[in-house]
């Protein structure tokens, strides 16, 4: 019950995304910066730091792989970005004793890797041609600080639903675990 | 902490990087169609993202018409003023037309073959990329009605891009602003004489397009109007792309470049137009987009 409701979150954060919150992006009103929302990169990351890495990564992929489909046409490239960087703080993770603040550094942390993996990749097959510094002040602060509220919103709700969520399963967890990696 | 990187772990993370390189090398090639699964999960997601915009975007709106209407008083007067003119520009249209209809039948110039001749059907914008690395939209018709790969897409105001995959019920449309060497539209500017080159993509930083290929000795002025040539492929000729506001010479000093302001607001988009050059299976328009 409580991982439907996990994955019915992400799927609507995911729509959210690209339609509501592309109504009421900066460039509408003639802002010069970008507000990026990586709101299920966030959760995703948050997975891999209150269940596990290896949970991190499967939702990473899954979300991931929707989001190469549905935004971009380019397979692959957000299912690895998600899927590394919720592995990557999920391991990190464990050397601190995470409470609002730690969560949110290593949370932006899992969000600035996707951003920059994406950045240099694109920049890398020529998909885009911005500048780094257009890039880092103009797009990566701003949005830094839009995920970062966000992270701060719903840090509570969802931190219950994955404690919740990773003590009920924590047997299974173990199993799967050793057969995924 | 455990230890990071075991051979396993290290292992697979090779294997997803060799994975991830094969996935993006087959799908950057150029693709008439997408897979079925693709065009399955676009479609599927895309009516659902219909819910979520339209609300969002009526919402949107009622804000904006609030803005609005400080200005309505002075607008309407000014409206009101050129209203005349336009009766009087629309008599001389007909006439012109006229005129210009016997002139081509003296001629014998074979009516409808001209590359200005167009249909459009409308659309709504349903998504967005949010990433906007990749400008792309979904809009709500599809194959079914009757839209094709690398057709014109435009507001009222302007192009904005074209359509670049159709599935069954929605389609995706890469704006002109999307960095992609080949999003390239054959364009003109018409002052004394026409004058031919090539949008060969977009100034991130500056928000113009770039109107490239211009031999260097003829003169193109900060204002002119810039529109589609229609020489190449299914574009029509004659839609807006925007309006120059810089020219400057190659490096080579053969050609020029000009920086064109595109005419419709690549980020306030709602209400598109599919155009259709080829006439010969067009669904005609039910355009029930929610006008304010």
């Amino acid at each position: 019950m409580r991982r439907f409701l996990l994955i019915g979150t992400l799927f609507v954060l995911f729509l959210i995304e690209g339609t509501v919150f592309q109504v009421f992006a900066p460039e509408h009103y003639g802002f010069g910066f970008q507000l990026i929302p990586r709101f299920v990169t966030v959760i995703v990351v948050m997975i891999g730091m209150f269940m596990s890495p290896a949970y991190g990564v499967i939702y990473g992929i899954g979300f991931g792989l929707l989001h190469d489909l549905i935004y971009t046409d380019l397979v692959g490239v957000y299912m690895f970005g998600i899927s590394v960087a919720a592995y990557i703080i999920g391991y990190l993770s464990k050397v601190f004793q995470l409470n609002w603040f730690t969560v949110l550094v290593l949370g932006l942390l899992g969000v600035s890797l996707v951003e920059f993996y994406v950045y240099e990749l694109f920049s890398l097959i020529n998909v885009t041609d911005v500048s780094f510094h257009a890039f880092f002040y103009d797009r990566y602060l701003p949005s830094l600080i839009l995920n970062g509220v966000f992270l701060l919103v719903i840090y509570y709700p969802v931190k219950q639903l994955l404690e919740g969520l990773s003590e009920s399963r924590r047997q299974e967890n173990q199993a799967k675990r050793r057969s995924f990696l | 902490m455990p230890q990071f990187f075991s051979n396993k772990r290290l292992v697979v993370l090779l294997v997803s990087i060799i994975v991830l390189v094969a996935l993006i090398g087959t799908s950057m090639k150029e693709r008439n169609a997408l897979t079925m699964p693709e065009q399955f999960f676009k479609d599927s997601v895309g009516w659902i993202q219909s819910i979520f915009y339209k609300p969002a975007h009526s919402v949107a709106g009622l804000f904006e018409s609030i803005g609005d209407m400080k200005d309505m008083y002075e607008e309407n007067e000014l409206l009101k003023s050129r209203l005349n003119e336009f009766v009087a520009l629309s008599e001389e249209l007909k006439t012109v037309k006229k005129e210009n209809q016997e002139l081509k039948s003296e001629l014998n110039i074979e009516p409808s073959t001209g590359l200005s001749n167009y249909q459009t059907f409308h659309a709504n914008m349903i998504a967005r990329s949010p990433d906007r690395w990749n400008d792309l939209l979904t809009i709500d018709k599809g194959k079914q009605d009757g839209v094709q790969v690398n057709m014109a897409v435009a507001t009222p105001n302007g192009l904005i891009g074209k359509v670049k995959n159709v599935q069954p019920f929605s389609s995706t449309v890469q704006l002109v602003s999307d960095v992609d060497r080949t999003n390239r539209i054959a364009a003109m500017t018409q002052e004394d004489k026409n004058v031919f080159g090539t949008i060969e993509g977009y100034d991130t930083e500056k928000e113009v397009l770039l109107f490239s290929k211009i031999p260097v000795d003829i003169k193109v002025k900060k204002g002119q109007t810039v529109i589609t040539a229609g020489n190449g492929g299914i574009f029509p000729r004659g839609v807006v792309i925007g309006e120059i506001v810089d020219v400057e010479t190659d490096n080579v000093g053969t050609t020029q470049t000009a920086h064109v302001k595109p005419a419709a607001d690549l980020y306030d988009i709602n209400n598109v137009m599919v155009i259709d050059r080829g006439a010969q299976n067009v669904v005609p328009d039910d355009g029930e987009g929610e006008e304010e």
